[in-house]
Protein backbone atom coordinates (compact mmCIF):
# COMPACT_ATOMS: atom_id res chain seq x y z
CA UNK A 1 0.00 0.00 0.00
CA UNK A 2 1.32 3.19 -0.99
CA UNK A 3 1.86 6.00 1.57
CA UNK A 4 -0.12 9.43 1.32
CA UNK A 5 1.64 11.34 -1.16
CA UNK A 6 2.63 14.58 0.60
CA UNK A 7 3.14 13.15 4.05
CA UNK A 8 6.39 11.91 2.37
CA UNK A 9 8.18 15.10 2.03
CA UNK A 10 6.70 16.86 4.96
CA UNK A 11 7.71 13.52 7.38
CA UNK A 12 11.24 13.76 5.62
CA UNK A 13 11.81 17.81 6.23
CA UNK A 14 10.31 17.62 9.57
CA UNK A 15 12.41 14.61 10.60
CA UNK A 16 15.59 16.53 9.59
CA UNK A 17 14.36 19.32 11.64
CA UNK A 18 13.34 17.48 14.69
CA UNK A 19 13.81 14.07 14.84
CA UNK A 20 11.65 10.93 13.85
CA UNK A 21 9.19 11.03 16.87
CA UNK A 22 7.72 14.43 15.48
CA UNK A 23 7.71 13.69 12.22
CA UNK A 24 5.20 10.58 12.80
CA UNK A 25 3.16 13.02 14.97
CA UNK A 26 3.37 15.96 12.72
CA UNK A 27 2.12 13.50 9.79
CA UNK A 28 -0.54 12.24 11.63
CA UNK A 29 -1.80 15.51 12.90
CA UNK A 30 -2.39 16.77 9.18
CA UNK A 31 -4.18 13.99 8.75
CA UNK A 32 -6.41 13.92 12.21
CA UNK A 33 -6.94 17.69 11.07
CA UNK A 34 -8.63 17.27 7.37
CA UNK A 35 -10.33 14.15 8.66
CA UNK A 36 -11.69 16.29 11.54
CA UNK A 37 -13.99 18.16 8.87
CA UNK A 38 -15.54 15.39 8.43
CA UNK A 39 -16.66 14.41 11.76
CA UNK A 40 -18.87 17.33 12.01
CA UNK A 41 -20.86 15.47 9.93
CA UNK A 42 -20.06 11.82 9.51
CA UNK A 43 -19.84 10.64 13.69
CA UNK A 44 -19.06 7.09 14.66
CA UNK A 45 -22.72 6.33 15.65
CA UNK A 46 -23.50 6.83 11.68
CA UNK A 47 -27.32 6.56 10.90
CA UNK A 48 -28.68 8.98 8.22
CA UNK A 49 -25.08 10.34 7.41
CA UNK A 50 -23.45 7.19 6.91
CA UNK A 51 -19.97 6.81 9.24
CA UNK A 52 -16.49 7.09 7.66
CA UNK A 53 -14.67 4.97 10.63
CA UNK A 54 -13.34 1.60 10.01
CA UNK A 55 -13.80 1.65 6.39
CA UNK A 56 -11.08 0.47 4.68
CA UNK A 57 -8.56 3.38 2.98
CA UNK A 58 -9.00 1.95 -0.22
CA UNK A 59 -12.57 1.59 -0.45
CA UNK A 60 -13.26 4.75 1.26
CA UNK A 61 -10.87 6.34 -1.07
CA UNK A 62 -12.61 4.86 -4.17
CA UNK A 63 -16.04 6.31 -3.20
CA UNK A 64 -14.42 10.05 -2.14
CA UNK A 65 -13.53 10.07 -6.01
CA UNK A 66 -16.17 8.69 -7.62
CA UNK A 67 -18.31 11.36 -5.70
CA UNK A 68 -15.57 13.82 -6.67
CA UNK A 69 -15.84 12.91 -10.29
CA UNK A 70 -19.77 12.36 -11.08
CA UNK A 71 -19.84 8.48 -10.92
CA UNK A 72 -21.54 8.29 -7.98
CA UNK A 73 -24.60 10.48 -7.52
CA UNK A 74 -25.90 11.97 -4.20
CA UNK A 75 -25.99 15.66 -2.45
CA UNK A 76 -23.81 17.53 -0.66
CA UNK A 77 -20.90 15.12 -1.07
CA UNK A 78 -20.37 15.73 -4.70
CA UNK A 79 -19.74 19.21 -4.29
CA UNK A 80 -17.77 18.99 -1.41
CA UNK A 81 -15.45 16.00 -2.65
CA UNK A 82 -14.66 18.66 -6.13
CA UNK A 83 -12.80 20.60 -3.16
CA UNK A 84 -10.32 17.93 -1.98
CA UNK A 85 -6.82 17.12 -3.54
CA UNK A 86 -5.96 13.57 -4.40
CA UNK A 87 -3.45 13.90 -1.14
CA UNK A 88 -6.39 15.26 1.27
CA UNK A 89 -8.61 12.46 0.09
CA UNK A 90 -5.79 9.70 0.79
CA UNK A 91 -4.85 11.22 4.15
CA UNK A 92 -8.36 11.14 5.01
CA UNK A 93 -9.31 7.84 3.73
CA UNK A 94 -6.04 6.06 5.44
CA UNK A 95 -7.19 8.54 8.83
CA UNK A 96 -10.37 6.51 8.96
CA UNK A 97 -9.29 3.04 8.16
CA UNK A 98 -7.66 3.22 11.75
CA UNK A 99 -9.98 5.13 13.77
CA UNK A 100 -11.60 4.10 16.27
CA UNK A 101 -15.07 5.71 17.70
CA UNK A 102 -14.18 7.87 20.71
CA UNK B 1 -9.10 6.69 17.57
CA UNK B 2 -5.33 5.53 16.91
CA UNK B 3 -3.39 2.57 17.97
CA UNK B 4 -1.84 2.44 21.75
CA UNK B 5 1.62 2.90 20.08
CA UNK B 6 1.19 5.81 18.33
CA UNK B 7 -1.17 7.30 21.74
CA UNK B 8 2.68 6.65 23.73
CA UNK B 9 4.59 8.90 20.43
CA UNK B 10 2.05 11.57 19.94
CA UNK B 11 1.97 11.89 24.13
CA UNK B 12 5.87 11.76 24.13
CA UNK B 13 5.72 14.95 21.64
CA UNK B 14 3.29 16.34 23.35
CA UNK B 15 5.24 16.09 26.94
CA UNK B 16 8.55 17.11 25.93
CA UNK B 17 7.90 20.53 24.46
CA UNK B 18 5.32 21.39 27.93
CA UNK B 19 8.74 20.38 30.11
CA UNK B 20 10.52 22.84 28.08
CA UNK B 21 7.94 25.73 28.01
CA UNK B 22 7.70 25.62 32.03
CA UNK B 23 11.33 24.32 32.59
CA UNK B 24 9.49 21.53 34.70
CA UNK B 25 11.61 17.67 34.37
CA UNK B 26 10.30 15.58 31.73
CA UNK B 27 8.55 13.06 34.26
CA UNK B 28 4.70 13.53 33.60
CA UNK B 29 4.17 14.47 37.13
CA UNK B 30 6.61 17.20 37.08
CA UNK B 31 4.84 18.54 34.17
CA UNK B 32 2.36 21.64 34.66
CA UNK B 33 -0.60 21.74 32.63
CA UNK B 34 -0.51 24.00 29.82
CA UNK B 35 -4.02 25.99 30.62
CA UNK B 36 -6.40 26.42 27.68
CA UNK B 37 -9.50 28.56 28.40
CA UNK B 38 -12.23 28.62 26.32
CA UNK B 39 -15.20 31.76 26.26
CA UNK B 40 -18.46 30.44 24.87
CA UNK B 41 -20.35 27.57 24.31
CA UNK B 42 -21.77 27.27 21.20
CA UNK B 43 -20.57 25.55 17.90
CA UNK B 44 -17.28 27.21 17.99
CA UNK B 45 -16.31 27.03 21.76
CA UNK B 46 -17.58 23.98 22.83
CA UNK B 47 -15.94 22.43 19.69
CA UNK B 48 -12.57 23.94 20.49
CA UNK B 49 -13.00 23.40 23.99
CA UNK B 50 -13.42 19.05 22.64
CA UNK B 51 -10.89 18.95 20.62
CA UNK B 52 -8.24 20.77 22.58
CA UNK B 53 -9.01 18.10 25.28
CA UNK B 54 -9.58 14.89 23.23
CA UNK B 55 -5.51 16.01 21.11
CA UNK B 56 -4.28 17.56 23.87
CA UNK B 57 -4.48 14.78 26.87
CA UNK B 58 -2.84 15.15 29.75
CA UNK B 59 -0.73 17.64 29.06
CA UNK B 60 -3.76 20.63 28.93
CA UNK B 61 -6.30 21.53 30.99
CA UNK B 62 -9.35 23.24 29.09
CA UNK B 63 -11.79 25.61 30.72
CA UNK B 64 -14.56 26.03 28.92
CA UNK B 65 -16.75 29.55 30.22
CA UNK B 66 -20.32 29.36 29.04
CA UNK B 67 -23.33 31.90 29.90
CA UNK B 68 -26.16 29.43 29.82
CA UNK B 69 -27.08 26.37 31.46
CA UNK B 70 -26.87 24.40 28.41
CA UNK B 71 -27.14 24.91 25.01
CA UNK B 72 -29.63 25.81 22.12
CA UNK B 73 -29.06 25.84 18.75
CA UNK B 74 -30.15 28.92 16.07
CA UNK B 75 -29.58 26.01 13.38
CA UNK B 76 -33.29 24.62 13.25
CA UNK B 77 -35.05 27.28 15.31
CA UNK B 78 -36.49 28.64 12.77
CA UNK B 79 -38.85 25.22 12.58
CA UNK B 80 -39.57 26.37 16.59
CA UNK B 81 -41.04 29.64 14.92
CA UNK B 82 -42.78 27.35 12.87
CA UNK B 83 -44.28 25.19 15.17
CA UNK B 84 -42.99 22.14 14.11
CA UNK B 85 -39.98 21.59 16.48
CA UNK B 86 -40.16 22.68 20.36
CA UNK B 87 -37.38 24.64 22.14
CA UNK B 88 -36.02 21.08 24.25
CA UNK B 89 -35.69 19.47 20.58
CA UNK B 90 -32.91 22.18 20.35
CA UNK B 91 -31.42 22.17 23.77
CA UNK B 92 -28.27 20.04 25.09
CA UNK B 93 -26.84 19.76 28.08
CA UNK B 94 -22.96 20.60 28.59
CA UNK B 95 -22.79 17.39 31.09
CA UNK B 96 -21.11 15.32 28.33
CA UNK B 97 -18.68 17.59 27.57
CA UNK B 98 -17.13 17.53 31.17
CA UNK B 99 -16.57 13.69 31.11
CA UNK B 100 -14.32 14.49 27.89
CA UNK B 101 -12.41 16.05 29.89
CA UNK B 102 -13.82 19.88 29.98
CA UNK B 103 -14.09 21.49 32.58
CA UNK B 104 -17.36 23.63 32.02
CA UNK B 105 -18.05 26.87 34.55
CA UNK B 106 -21.44 28.37 33.71
CA UNK B 107 -20.39 32.70 34.25
CA UNK B 108 -19.86 35.32 32.01
CA UNK B 109 -16.42 36.34 31.07
CA UNK B 110 -16.76 39.80 31.89
CA UNK B 111 -13.00 40.71 31.09
CA UNK B 112 -9.72 39.59 30.00
CA UNK B 113 -6.69 40.91 31.47
CA UNK B 114 -4.15 40.83 28.14
CA UNK B 115 -1.26 41.27 30.11
CA UNK B 116 -1.51 39.15 33.15
CA UNK B 117 -3.12 36.37 30.73
CA UNK B 118 -6.38 36.42 33.08
CA UNK B 119 -9.65 35.87 32.45
CA UNK B 120 -12.29 37.57 34.88
CA UNK B 121 -15.34 35.83 35.56
CA UNK B 122 -18.62 38.26 36.42
CA UNK B 123 -19.37 36.02 39.79
CA UNK B 124 -15.79 36.69 40.78
CA UNK B 125 -12.61 35.07 40.22
CA UNK B 126 -9.85 34.58 37.28
CA UNK B 127 -9.04 31.86 35.31
CA UNK B 128 -5.37 32.19 34.12
CA UNK B 129 -4.43 30.99 30.69
CA UNK B 130 -1.17 30.29 28.16
CA UNK B 131 -3.62 30.26 25.43
CA UNK B 132 -6.94 32.15 25.25
CA UNK B 133 -10.03 31.07 22.99
CA UNK B 134 -12.88 33.06 22.53
CA UNK B 135 -15.77 32.30 20.57
CA UNK B 136 -18.39 35.05 21.88
CA UNK B 137 -20.64 34.60 18.95
CA UNK B 138 -22.50 38.35 18.78
CA UNK B 139 -23.94 41.14 20.43
CA UNK B 140 -26.09 43.78 19.58
CA UNK B 141 -25.73 47.21 18.27
CA UNK B 142 -29.41 48.03 19.99
CA UNK B 143 -28.16 51.94 19.62
CA UNK B 144 -27.80 52.15 15.51
CA UNK B 145 -31.30 52.13 15.11
CA UNK B 146 -33.46 54.99 16.75
CA UNK B 147 -36.11 53.99 19.43
CA UNK B 148 -35.03 50.07 19.41
CA UNK B 149 -32.30 50.62 22.89
CA UNK B 150 -35.28 51.15 24.88
CA UNK B 151 -36.73 47.87 27.48
CA UNK B 152 -39.72 48.40 25.98
CA UNK B 153 -38.88 48.30 22.39
CA UNK B 154 -36.42 45.55 23.04
CA UNK B 155 -38.95 43.19 24.59
CA UNK B 156 -41.71 44.41 21.90
CA UNK B 157 -39.14 43.39 18.72
CA UNK B 158 -37.27 39.84 19.40
CA UNK B 159 -34.50 39.45 17.27
CA UNK B 160 -34.45 35.46 18.09
CA UNK B 161 -31.27 35.89 16.53
CA UNK B 162 -30.02 33.86 19.59
CA UNK B 163 -31.86 31.15 20.03
CA UNK B 164 -33.91 30.17 23.52
CA UNK B 165 -36.24 33.04 25.12
CA UNK B 166 -35.83 35.14 22.74
CA UNK B 167 -37.04 32.39 20.13
CA UNK B 168 -40.02 31.54 22.48
CA UNK B 169 -41.19 35.26 22.57
CA UNK B 170 -41.31 35.41 19.11
CA UNK B 171 -42.99 32.19 18.62
CA UNK B 172 -45.47 33.56 21.31
CA UNK B 173 -46.19 36.56 19.30
CA UNK B 174 -47.08 34.47 16.01
CA UNK B 175 -49.70 32.60 18.10
CA UNK B 176 -51.29 35.73 19.39
CA UNK B 177 -51.48 37.57 16.47
CA UNK B 178 -54.57 37.96 14.61
CA UNK B 179 -55.34 35.73 11.22
CA UNK B 180 -55.04 38.52 8.71
CA UNK B 181 -52.17 40.10 10.28
CA UNK B 182 -48.31 41.02 8.85
CA UNK B 183 -45.16 39.53 10.40
CA UNK B 184 -42.43 41.62 9.15
CA UNK B 185 -38.49 40.66 9.55
CA UNK B 186 -35.65 42.85 9.51
CA UNK B 187 -32.35 42.38 7.90
CA UNK B 188 -29.35 44.33 8.74
CA UNK B 189 -26.62 44.69 6.04
CA UNK B 190 -24.24 41.86 5.41
CA UNK B 191 -21.76 40.83 6.62
CA UNK B 192 -24.68 39.25 9.64
CA UNK B 193 -24.76 35.90 11.57
CA UNK B 194 -26.46 33.32 9.50
CA UNK B 195 -26.88 34.48 5.75
CA UNK B 196 -30.10 32.08 4.74
CA UNK B 197 -31.22 32.32 8.16
CA UNK B 198 -33.91 35.16 7.40
CA UNK B 199 -35.12 33.55 4.20
CA UNK B 200 -35.81 30.05 5.82
CA UNK B 201 -37.33 32.03 8.93
CA UNK B 202 -39.92 33.71 6.28
CA UNK B 203 -40.91 30.33 5.19
CA UNK B 204 -41.52 28.83 8.34
CA UNK B 205 -43.67 31.89 9.62
CA UNK B 206 -45.62 31.89 6.34
CA UNK B 207 -45.91 27.98 6.89
CA UNK B 208 -47.26 28.45 9.87
CA UNK B 209 -49.86 31.08 8.34
CA UNK B 210 -50.85 28.69 5.54
CA UNK B 211 -52.10 26.37 8.28
CA UNK B 212 -53.22 28.52 11.18
CA UNK B 213 -53.69 32.07 9.96
CA UNK B 214 -54.08 31.87 6.15
CA UNK B 215 -55.37 35.14 5.43
CA UNK B 216 -51.95 36.86 6.81
CA UNK B 217 -48.95 38.17 5.78
CA UNK B 218 -44.82 37.53 5.80
CA UNK B 219 -43.17 40.91 4.75
CA UNK B 220 -39.16 40.75 4.38
CA UNK B 221 -37.37 44.01 4.64
CA UNK B 222 -33.68 43.37 3.63
CA UNK B 223 -31.23 45.61 4.45
CA UNK B 224 -29.02 44.66 1.35
CA UNK B 225 -29.92 44.55 -2.02
CA UNK B 226 -31.21 41.43 -2.70
CA UNK B 227 -31.16 37.90 -1.11
CA UNK B 228 -28.19 36.89 0.31
CA UNK B 229 -28.15 33.22 0.14
CA UNK B 230 -29.53 30.56 -1.79
CA UNK B 231 -31.28 32.95 -3.71
CA UNK B 232 -33.08 30.91 -6.32
CA UNK B 233 -34.29 28.74 -4.28
CA UNK B 234 -36.15 31.10 -1.45
CA UNK B 235 -37.67 33.27 -4.19
CA UNK B 236 -38.87 29.92 -5.62
CA UNK B 237 -40.44 29.21 -2.66
CA UNK B 238 -41.78 32.51 -1.96
CA UNK B 239 -44.32 32.70 -5.62
CA UNK B 240 -44.79 28.77 -5.84
CA UNK B 241 -45.05 27.60 -2.07
CA UNK B 242 -45.62 30.46 -0.30
CA UNK B 243 -47.20 32.55 -3.30
CA UNK B 244 -49.80 35.54 -2.08
CA UNK B 245 -48.56 35.01 1.40
CA UNK B 246 -44.65 36.20 1.18
CA UNK B 247 -43.51 39.59 -0.16
CA UNK B 248 -39.63 40.48 -0.25
CA UNK B 249 -38.33 43.93 -0.35
CA UNK B 250 -34.86 45.07 -1.01
CA UNK B 251 -33.15 48.15 -0.36
CA UNK B 252 -34.56 48.38 3.20
CA UNK B 253 -31.91 49.80 5.35
CA UNK B 254 -33.49 50.44 9.30
CA UNK B 255 -32.86 53.39 10.89
CA UNK B 256 -35.78 53.89 13.67
CA UNK B 257 -38.27 52.10 14.89
CA UNK B 258 -41.60 53.04 17.00
CA UNK B 259 -42.68 50.72 19.55
CA UNK B 260 -46.15 52.90 19.95
CA UNK B 261 -47.13 52.53 16.43
CA UNK B 262 -45.25 49.31 15.76
CA UNK B 263 -43.86 50.84 12.54
CA UNK B 264 -40.36 50.59 11.35
CA UNK B 265 -38.68 53.40 9.35
CA UNK B 266 -36.02 52.98 6.65
CA UNK B 267 -33.02 55.48 4.53
CA UNK B 268 -35.35 55.14 1.59
CA UNK B 269 -38.00 52.54 1.86
CA UNK B 270 -41.48 53.45 3.10
CA UNK B 271 -42.46 53.22 6.75
CA UNK B 272 -43.75 49.70 7.69
CA UNK B 273 -46.38 49.13 9.76
CA UNK B 274 -46.38 45.17 11.17
CA UNK B 275 -48.51 43.28 13.99
CA UNK B 276 -45.31 41.71 14.64
CA UNK B 277 -41.54 42.30 13.88
CA UNK B 278 -38.93 40.79 14.26
CA UNK B 279 -35.95 43.30 14.08
CA UNK B 280 -32.48 41.65 13.76
CA UNK B 281 -30.27 44.55 14.76
CA UNK B 282 -26.87 45.23 13.06
CA UNK B 283 -24.26 43.44 15.31
CA UNK B 284 -20.83 42.50 15.45
CA UNK B 285 -18.35 40.20 17.80
CA UNK B 286 -19.29 39.46 21.29
CA UNK B 287 -18.60 41.89 24.01
CA UNK B 288 -15.41 40.33 25.56
CA UNK B 289 -13.70 40.56 22.13
CA UNK B 290 -13.66 44.31 22.82
CA UNK B 291 -12.65 43.98 26.34
CA UNK B 292 -9.79 41.42 25.26
CA UNK B 293 -9.25 44.01 22.65
CA UNK B 294 -9.01 41.86 19.51
CA UNK B 295 -12.08 44.11 17.61
CA UNK B 296 -10.11 45.32 14.60
CA UNK B 297 -12.88 45.94 11.51
CA UNK B 298 -15.31 48.58 11.62
CA UNK B 299 -15.39 48.41 15.26
CA UNK B 300 -17.67 45.49 14.52
CA UNK B 301 -15.70 41.92 13.69
CA UNK B 302 -11.67 40.17 14.12
CA UNK B 303 -9.40 39.66 12.37
CA UNK B 304 -7.21 36.44 12.95
CA UNK B 305 -4.11 34.58 11.35
CA UNK B 306 -6.24 31.86 9.48
CA UNK B 307 -3.78 29.47 10.00
CA UNK B 308 -4.19 29.42 13.60
CA UNK B 309 -7.35 31.47 14.22
CA UNK B 310 -4.70 33.65 16.54
CA UNK B 311 -6.18 37.25 16.63
CA UNK B 312 -4.06 39.38 14.55
CA UNK B 313 -3.81 42.21 17.12
CA UNK B 314 -3.40 39.89 20.85
CA UNK B 315 -0.69 37.34 20.80
CA UNK B 316 -2.37 34.17 22.74
CA UNK B 317 -5.88 34.86 21.88
CA UNK B 318 -7.60 32.70 19.17
CA UNK B 319 -10.92 33.94 17.92
CA UNK B 320 -13.72 31.91 16.13
CA UNK B 321 -16.62 31.60 14.47
CA UNK B 322 -19.33 34.50 13.74
CA UNK B 323 -16.69 36.85 15.53
CA UNK B 324 -14.58 36.84 12.99
CA UNK B 325 -13.60 39.00 10.16
CA UNK B 326 -14.67 36.35 6.99
CA UNK B 327 -12.52 35.31 4.50
CA UNK B 328 -13.99 35.42 1.02
CA UNK B 329 -17.57 33.80 0.72
CA UNK B 330 -16.86 32.38 3.75
CA UNK B 331 -20.07 32.42 5.42
CA UNK B 332 -21.12 33.34 9.35
CA UNK B 333 -22.34 29.90 10.35
CA UNK B 334 -22.48 26.84 12.94
CA UNK B 335 -21.30 24.36 10.79
CA UNK B 336 -18.41 26.95 9.82
CA UNK B 337 -17.68 27.31 13.75
CA UNK B 338 -17.16 23.79 14.11
CA UNK B 339 -15.01 23.98 11.59
CA UNK B 340 -13.15 26.75 12.86
CA UNK B 341 -12.61 25.30 16.18
CA UNK B 342 -11.00 22.11 15.20
CA UNK B 343 -8.30 24.05 13.48
CA UNK B 344 -7.79 26.64 16.73
CA UNK B 345 -7.88 23.31 18.88
CA UNK B 346 -4.48 22.31 16.38
CA UNK B 347 -2.89 25.11 16.08
CA UNK B 348 -3.25 25.49 20.30
CA UNK B 349 -1.54 22.49 20.95
CA UNK B 350 1.07 22.98 18.51
CA UNK B 351 1.94 26.13 19.43
CA UNK B 352 1.70 24.97 23.47
CA UNK B 353 4.13 22.43 21.89
CA UNK B 354 6.44 25.08 20.46
CA UNK B 355 5.49 23.62 16.97
CA UNK B 356 4.27 24.97 13.38
CA UNK B 357 0.74 25.14 12.85
CA UNK B 358 -1.08 22.63 10.21
CA UNK B 359 0.14 24.71 7.21
CA UNK B 360 -2.70 23.64 4.85
CA UNK B 361 -5.78 23.55 6.75
CA UNK B 362 -8.95 23.09 4.99
CA UNK B 363 -12.53 23.70 5.99
CA UNK B 364 -16.43 22.71 4.82
CA UNK B 365 -19.53 24.54 5.18
CA UNK B 366 -22.78 23.16 4.87
CA UNK B 367 -25.97 24.31 5.49
CA UNK B 368 -29.49 23.11 4.87
CA UNK B 369 -32.24 25.65 5.23
CA UNK B 370 -36.51 24.26 5.49
CA UNK B 371 -38.29 25.58 3.14
CA UNK B 372 -40.98 23.60 4.38
CA UNK B 373 -41.65 21.35 7.49
CA UNK B 374 -40.07 19.07 5.73
CA UNK B 375 -38.07 19.92 2.34
CA UNK B 376 -35.14 21.44 2.68
CA UNK B 377 -32.13 22.85 0.61
CA UNK B 378 -28.79 23.41 0.89
CA UNK B 379 -25.33 25.27 0.21
CA UNK B 380 -22.50 23.83 0.46
CA UNK B 381 -18.15 25.26 0.22
CA UNK B 382 -15.12 23.91 0.61
CA UNK B 383 -12.62 26.82 1.70
CA UNK B 384 -8.88 25.39 0.97
CA UNK B 385 -6.28 27.26 2.86
CA UNK B 386 -3.98 29.89 0.42
CA UNK B 387 -0.53 30.39 1.39
CA UNK B 388 0.07 33.20 -1.05
CA UNK B 389 -2.67 35.50 -0.19
CA UNK B 390 -2.86 33.91 3.56
CA UNK B 391 -6.70 33.48 3.54
CA UNK B 392 -9.19 31.02 2.54
CA UNK B 393 -10.39 30.61 -1.13
CA UNK B 394 -13.39 28.54 -2.13
CA UNK B 395 -12.13 25.57 -4.81
CA UNK B 396 -13.38 26.83 -8.05
CA UNK B 397 -15.67 24.07 -9.18
CA UNK B 398 -16.31 22.89 -5.96
CA UNK B 399 -19.68 23.81 -3.38
CA UNK B 400 -23.04 24.59 -4.78
CA UNK B 401 -27.16 24.50 -3.81
CA UNK B 402 -29.73 21.68 -3.84
CA UNK B 403 -31.27 21.86 -7.37
CA UNK B 404 -35.02 22.00 -5.19
CA UNK B 405 -36.34 21.88 -2.21
CA UNK B 406 -36.79 17.69 -1.13
CA UNK B 407 -37.21 16.03 1.57
CA UNK B 408 -34.21 13.92 1.61
CA UNK B 409 -32.06 16.76 2.56
CA UNK B 410 -34.97 17.63 5.05
CA UNK B 411 -33.53 14.48 6.91
CA UNK B 412 -30.32 15.12 6.49
CA UNK B 413 -30.61 18.78 8.01
CA UNK B 414 -32.08 16.82 11.32
CA UNK B 415 -29.19 14.36 11.03
CA UNK B 416 -26.87 16.74 10.49
CA UNK B 417 -27.58 18.76 13.75
CA UNK B 418 -27.82 15.25 15.97
CA UNK B 419 -24.25 14.63 14.22
CA UNK B 420 -22.63 18.12 14.95
CA UNK B 421 -24.37 18.42 18.37
CA UNK B 422 -22.44 15.01 19.42
CA UNK B 423 -19.16 16.29 17.49
CA UNK B 424 -19.23 19.37 19.91
CA UNK B 425 -20.58 18.45 22.71
CA UNK B 426 -19.63 14.45 23.06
Amino acid sequence: MRLPRMLLPVGAAVCVACGAPFAAANGDARARDWAAGCLGCHQPAGGTIPRLHGQSRDELAAKFRALRDGRQPGTVMPQLAKGYTDAQIDAIAAWFATAQAR
Amino acid sequence: MMNRTRRRIVAAVGLAPFAALTGCAMRRTNVARANVVVVGGGYGGATAARYVALWGGDAVSVTLVERDAAFVSCPLSNLVLGGTKSLADITRSYEPLTRHGVRVVHDTAAAVDVERRRVRLARGGDLPYDRLILSPGIDFFFDRVKGLASEEARALFPHAWQAGPQTAALRRQLEAMRDGGVFAISIPRSPYRCPPGPYERACQVAWYFQRAKPRSKVLILDGNEEVQSKKALFTKAWSEDYKGIVEYRPDCVLTEVDAKARTARFEIADDVKADVLNIIPPHGAGAIARSAGVITVNNQWCEVDFLTFESKKVPRIHVLGDAIQVAPLMPKSGHMANQHGKVAAAAVLAALAGQPPNPEPVLNNTCYSYITDRDAVHVASVHQYDAKQQTYLTVPGSGGLSAAKNAREGDYGLAWAQSIWADMLG
